[in-house]
């Protein structure tokens, strides 16, 4: 079982991305922002984070520099989404850390097969 | 012991800091202070200037340039009482700042004075950028005002960008009532492929229908 961490403000987001990378194979949690996230996170192994930019307390530019810091989850992939889609604001967020990077609204095909080619399965 | 010693060390550096405190300065002095390389300095230079007059002109002059983060946070403390005009446009305009923590004390400090950001929200839901339009969706969703629903049925309705939209699209899923129902159709048929914004109306559809 692969546990993939959706981290966004809005809970409609969060709904609908928890619909799209779903399977059976798979568990779900969410955090509202990167100080839960980044708490949540300590208590369950996480093998893909799902990461909005723009959030309140810690946005997702420093929650990705917190976790390539952090000893248990520095390796772990980062996905970041975000409704900035200038080249500068992608390649910021592979300087923190993210392993891909999608902007918004994100193709649900294309989501999908990135969240399976990192984790394998459906 | 331990427990002693360390009280007594609080002691001390509460008196000292009382001391450093009570010597006289000017307000011209505590303007000086804010630039002081001490952040400490900085930080009460805030707390004994918050009631000076033009204290919130200054204080909105160095919110851009200080990067400690409790001095930002005594700083937009200071700004919460007696807000102006002129202070909430100021404002605005650090919602396109890249530090996060400018942005969300803007937005906070909005959501707490529902009617100065009620006299720049048309300005702010024409803005270029979609990032400060979706910043000002986010504002409408949580501040106390009377319009902030017809706010959202406007900018779901009018705004071009999906993200946007979107965006409102949130926020009357938590808000909406039955007025709602009504523009839910024509936002669908200005965004007919959009997977999101039809999750999110199906969403909506599904609470009104079974509120």
């Amino acid at each position: 079982m692969k546990t993939v961490m959706i981290v966004d403000d809005a809970s409609t987001v969060r709904m609908f991305h928890k619909m799209l990378v779903s399977s059976d194979d798979r568990v779900v949690e969410e955090a509202e922002n990167g100080v839960e996230a980044l708490e949540k996170a300590i208590g369950t192994p996480i093998d893909l984070f799902l990461v909005d930019v723009n959030m309140p307390k810690m946005d997702g530019y420093r929650l990705c520099k917190e976790i390539r810091q952090n000893e248990l989850l520095r390796a772990v992939p980062i996905i970041m989404i975000s409704t900035e889609s200038a080249t500068q604001d992608a390649q910021r967020a592979y300087q923190c850390g993210a392993n891909f990077y999608m902007t918004k609204p994100v193709d649900a095909d294309s989501l999908k097969s990135v969240v399976s080619a990192v984790l394998g399965g459906s | 012991m331990g427990l002693k010693k360390k009280s007594n060390a609080s002691d001390d550096t509460v008196i000292q800091q009382e001391e450093k405190r009570s010597a006289e300065r000017t307000p011209e002095q505590l303007v000086a202070d804010l630039a002081s390389p001490d952040s400490s300095v900085r930080r009460w230079a805030v707390r004994d200037l918050r009631d000076e007059e033009n204290a919130h002109k200054v204080f909105l002059e160095r919110l851009p340039t200080e990067n400690d983060p409790t001095v930002i946070e005594a700083l937009f403390s200071a700004l919460e009482h007696n807000m102006t005009d002129v202070d909430a446009s100021q404002l605005i305009g650090m919602l396109k700042s890249e530090q996060v923590q400018l942005r969300n004390g803007a937005i906070e400090l909005m959501q707490q004075n529902p009617d100065l950001f009620a006299h720049n929200v048309h300005k702010l839901m024409q803005d270029d950028d979609p990032d400060t339009r979706i910043f000002c969706v986010d504002i409408i969703g949580a501040v106390a005002h009377p319009d902030a629903l017809n706010w959202l049925h406007h900018i779901a309705l009018n705004d071009d960008n999906e993200n946007v939209v979107g965006t409102a699209l949130d926020k009357l899923a938590e808000v909406s009532d039955s007025s709602t129902y009504d523009i839910l159709q024509t936002v669908e048929s200005r965004f007919p492929d959009h997977a999101y914004i039809s999750f999110v109306i199906s969403l909506i559809r599904n609470q009104l229908g079974s509120a």
